[in-house]
């Protein structure tokens, strides 16, 4: 394999890599959109805990790569 | 990768509860150097559960409520099971622990006993708020 198709493979590579883990911020159809969180939008996450405190309720923390 | 790995585990764990009253609040947050931004769509796509709400905390708001002081205490790779009646500042966890993947069993075992307390409780006392979700459901 010649130098020039290693690196156009290794450059398709590393841009399906950024598409995969940078490429918009869009939820699924079926959730409501990404909320941004701040100080002033706290209470987005607090209020809909609270509104389903019927319910069983998982709260997950994770990093996004 | 290893937190994606655990947001693919929890829905998995939320198909197999499919039509059971959870919901999940998914906090993502930047905490390694490659995190530069919100959660791509594919990594949101990996929880596509319609009970799922997904938030990105860039100033990690929630992981600090949680205890985070410094670097060391960054609340993360984290899942934690809330029974019916808890709210947002008096909640006690019913399972609380880390990395998602590695606890998943765990957790889920928590959710499902809280969910018997729920059926047990709609039954026990007719109740009318579980009697409207079934309704709405």
């Amino acid at each position: 394999m010649t130098r020039k198709a290693l690196l156009a493979i290794s450059a398709a590579l590393l841009l399906g890599a950024v598409i995969y883990f940078y490429g918009g911020h869009t939820a699924p159809p079926t959730q409501p959109a990404l909320v941004d969180l701040t100080s002033q939008t706290l209470s987005k996450i607090e209020n809909a805990f609270n509104d389903s405190k019927d319910d069983v309720r998982v709260l997950v923390l994770l990093s996004p790569t | 990768m290893v937190c994606l790995q655990g947001a693919s585990a929890i829905e998995e764990v939320l198909k197999e509860l499919q039509g059971k009253p959870v919901h999940a609040f998914v906090v993502w947050e930047p905490v390694l150097p490659t995190d530069w931004g919100a959660p791509s769509t594919a990594a949101l796509k990996r929880i596509s559960d319609g009970r799922v709400a997904q938030y990105w905390d860039k100033d990690r708001l929630v992981s600090k409520s949680m205890g985070e002081r410094d670097k060391k205490s960054i609340v993360w790779d984290h899942i934690a099971v809330y029974g019916p009646g808890a709210t947002w500042h008096q909640k006690t966890a019913l399972f609380a622990d880390g990395p998602v993947i590695k606890v998943l069993e765990p957790a889920r075992e928590a959710i499902i006993k809280a969910l018997s307390v729920t059926t047990a409780r709609c039954h026990a006392f007719n109740d009318v708020v579980c009697s409207r979700k079934r309704v709405l459901r």
